[in-house]
């Protein structure tokens, strides 16, 4: 006599979840309600912050007599909701390949008598929570300073959540198909498939874009309806009737003018297309999940081949380090490029921002005046410092926790432990400097900005590559997390949002003491001009930006030294 | 679902294993019947925890057949794990539920019914001592407790199989009595034991039949007694166990050769 066949329902991963959740949510209550407060007005904090950001957007919008109830917004809303659901099928799939292929639950419910597609199902359900957070973070402030620019009612702030709710379903279901394929077609290539698929989409994207741009007539002006009609005719791809991005959009306008009828229709549209893109992922897992994790297995005995690689230099070049520094900060580069889900998301907003940068080279010379050209220079100094602060959150601040887990092999070795933490920081520093100079220089360069400026935002790029840094390692040594694996897992706890937000209110500090003195004055002027004295404002206000800059340095390093120096693994 | 009748409680006929170029299991043949306890000798690299793998199945054998109570792994999966339990090397806990939580969960992955599950998380508590912790979150449990509680887990269905990856590591002398305690007590009650394990004294003391593979090679398989005759040695088993992987690797390095 043989068991029984289980059948193991839905509601029992629901269950797991709920409790998994409660007892989480139990944990941190009983660290101390300063850690709940910390995470509730550090997540407000950038909510407020977009909110306010976005709100100023529409008020200009509307002062340029732009309807935000119009086709103009609603393209921009669909281009919005586009690239979201870019960067979902992305992160959901990165994030899926983890909690299917890496994980010891997954192992443990695929020798459960379970089927395959509800082991699918159930990660897929936590990988879409995680990837889903940041665009739940972005897109609810947005929106909300959308419905009250437009003054939309009760239907709208009804339906939003809603919308929330099912809009990521359709792209995250792809990434999980996408991540399923590559791995049962290509177990043995897929970083080389991964990278292969990233690039290409990218390329052929900014090719796609960079010929309609290109064919665009320099000099042509913004109030000019034609050249408005030839840029927008461009992005206009994004309102393809097919598009669930396009139906969130078109749904959310509807919602605010209060047309219920239509509203409904494009939810409904949006849950059966989601549902239904579920299933079939749910199904293709049903197919390839097993295969592909037993295709995986193979990898491990493949050769694995040595290269040169020029980032390997990058530890030889650093100043002041001893040797055992040096090596584990070699350690440290060789682990980063060998993990594409570490860059992978990285790589993508640095080719999107460099494309960027590049049409405003192409677009505005000719079009714009300089109050406008002085404005985009400060946001796009705001933009790179913001993913410099997210980047250092989620990559550095886990580093020390991850350590502990090699603690009997650093702990034994014969040097202080202050040097792990000043070997993370150069770490970062040099990825960050990487990042963020060549990008600053482009932009300035693209909008025609004056040299002052030009050594003003590269001077700034410095204090937020060395200030964000420090802030990231030394705060990681403060409040490290020596018992979890995952360092996204880190980054999203309390020390990680914590770290986020002293980042944040570092880089606000940082940019409006360096470099928006030179920004007002320059406005005031009307021409980029001001008086000799408008230097007495910009050095000196320049000079607390560097020792906001020491601050941001040392504070945190020291804490997170003393931290690290008593702690016990 | 209907009852497959079969003498055998697991079978691998011919099953072979291939990673790239490398074969970790070869042409591997076993029936084991009910109440057996079947221990799995090997070096480091032996292919003992591929072998696992394929008979939880979690891997896919390259070539062959594995069944668990008469049900195809291959084709069918689902019959053939509901009849089975693995408990693994590092075994795995929700680390935010309790362990009283983590047991409803496996019930409720293994179908059983509430008023079943109520009855066997009784049982398996009381049989495993969890009284004193099942209501406290699986984070903050020391080895034992965790590996009591998976155990307690792998058991609540009653499955006709049982596959143990080194199961007395980390393990204190009083915990190894119980676990020895407890493989006899599932023997005798007709659950078939697959056994792994480089606890040479434990083997030697619980198993009825030892299998020894090595270079994924089944090289001895038979009662302690049958080894020592193919291996020409009346020791103990280590020294069995050392001379014929000594004499497997040989033959296997002439092979590659």
């Amino acid at each position: 006599m043989t068991n029984p066949l289980p059948d193991a329902g839905l509601g029992v991963f629901l269950l797991l979840r709920l409790r998994q959740t409660r007892h989480q949510a139990t944990a941190l209550r009983g660290e101390g309600m300063v850690k709940v407060a910390s995470i509730v007005v550090s997540c407000g904090c950038v909510a407020v912050f977009a909110f306010v950001v976005a709100l100023i957007g529409f008020h200009f919008l509307q002062k340029q007599k732009l309807p935000l109830g119009g086709d103009i917004i609603g393209l921009l809303l669909d281009m919005f909701f586009f690239t979201l659901s870019g960067l979902l099928v992305f992160s959901g799939g990165l994030i899926l390949y983890g909690s299917l292929y890496d994980s010891q639950e997954a192992a443990f419910l695929l020798s459960k008598p379970v089927p395959d597609d509800r082991v699918y199902a159930h990660q897929f359900v936590g990988s879409l929570a995680v990837s889903s957070a940041a665009f739940v973070l972005l897109a609810l402030p947005l929106l909300l300073a959308y419905g009250i620019s437009l003054g939309a009612g009760w239907l709208y702030y009804l339906l939003m959540p809603l919308f929330f709710l099912l809009f990521p379903l359709a792209p995250a279901s792809l990434g999980g198909i996408v991540c399923l394929g590559l791995v049962r077609w290509m177990p043995n290539r897929r970083k080389e498939a991964l990278i292969a698929i990233i690039v290409f989409v990218i390329l052929a994207g900014l090719v796609w874009l960079g010929a309609g741009l290109w064919r665009l007539r320099p000099g042509a002006n913004s109030s000019d309806d034609e050249a408005l009609n030839e840029v927008l005719g461009h992005v206009r791809f994004a309102s393809a009737k097919i598009l669930p991005s396009h139906w969130t959009g078109r749904g959310l306008r509807h919602a605010a003018r209060g047309e219920f009828e239509p509203a409904f229709r494009y939810l409904a549209m949006l849950f059966s297309a989601g549902t239904a893109m579920f299933c079939l992922s749910a199904w293709v897992a049903s197919l390839w999940y097993r295969i592909g994790l037993d295709r995986l297995s193979q990898r491990g005995r493949k050769a694995f081949k040595q290269r040169f690689v020029w980032m390997d230099r990058l530890p030889s070049l650093v100043p002041g380090i001893g040797p055992a520094e040096r090596a584990l900060l070699l350690k440290d580069f060789r682990t980063f490029r060998r993990d594409p889900r570490q860059w992978g998301q990285m790589l993508v907003f640095l080719v999107l921002l460099g494309f960027y940068f590049s049409s405003l080279r192409r677009m505005f010379p000719g079009d714009i005046g300089w109050v406008f050209r002085n404005g985009l220079s400060l946001m796009n100094l705001m933009v790179v410092g913001m993913l410099l602060c997210a980047s250092c959150g989620r990559f550095i601040f886990p580093l020390i926790s991850l350590e502990g887990k090699r603690v009997w092999l650093l702990g034994l070795t014969p040097f202080p432990r202050w040097a792990w933490l000043r070997g993370k920081m150069a770490f970062s520093v040099i990825l960050c400097i990487l990042f963020a100079l060549p990008l600053l220089l482009y932009s300035d360069i693209s909008l025609g900005m004056p040299p002052t400026l030009v050594l003003l935002h590269q001077f700034a790029g410095l204090c937020l590559a060395f200030g964000l840094s420090a802030l990231s390692a030394g705060l990681g040594a403060v409040w490290p997390n020596f018992r979890e694996k995952d360092p996204s897992k880190i980054a999203v706890g309390y020390g990680g949002t914590l770290s986020l937000i002293l980042g944040l209110a570092y880089l606000l500090g940082l940019v409006g003491l360096v470099a928006a003195p030179w920004h007002i004055l320059a406005g005031l002027g009307g021409n980029g001009q001001f008086p000799w004295w408008g230097w007495l404002i910009i050095s000196p206000a320049a000079l607390l930006g560097a020792g906001l800059a020491f601050l941001a340095i040392t504070v945190p390093m020291h804490l997170g030294r003393l931290n690290l120096q008593e702690q016990e693994f | 679902m209907t009852a497959i009748e079969t003498p055998y409680q697991v079978q691998l006929e011919g099953v072979s294993r291939r990673y790239g170029d490398h074969w970790a299991v070869r042409d591997l043949s076993l029936d084991l019947k009910r109440g057996e306890l079947f221990a799995f000798l090997g070096p480091n690299g032996a292919g003992k925890t591929t072998t696992i793998k394929m008979l939880c199945g979690l891997l896919r054998p390259t070539a062959g057949t594995i069944k668990v109570c008469g049900h195809d792994l291959a084709t069918d999966g689902l019959a053939a794990r509901a009849n089975l339990s693995y408990v693994p090397d590092l075994p795995f806990l929700y680390e935010h539920l309790t362990g009283l939580e983590f047991l409803e969960l496996v019930a409720q992955l293994h179908g059983l019914d509430p008023e079943r599950a109520r009855d066997r998380i009784a049982t398996v508590t009381r049989q495993f001592e969890l009284e004193k912790f099942r209501d406290q979150i699986t984070m903050r449990y020391s080895h034992g407790m965790r590996q009591r509680t998976v155990f307690a887990a792998a058991l609540l269905h009653e499955p006709k199989v049982l596959v143990v990856d080194e199961p007395t590591v980390g393990l204190d002398p009083r915990s190894v009595r119980q676990l020895k305690d407890l493989l006899r007590e599932l023997v005798a009650t007709g659950t078939t034991i697959f056994l792994s394990s480089h606890s040479l004294d434990v083997v030697q003391e619980l198993a009825d039949r030892i299998g020894i593979i090595t270079s994924g090679k089944l090289i001895g398989c038979g009662t302690i007694e049958e080894l020592r005759s193919q291996a020409s040695h009346a020791g103990h088993l280590e020294d069995v166990f050392l001379r014929l992987t000594e004499d497997g690797e040989g033959d296997h390095a002439g092979e590659g050769a």
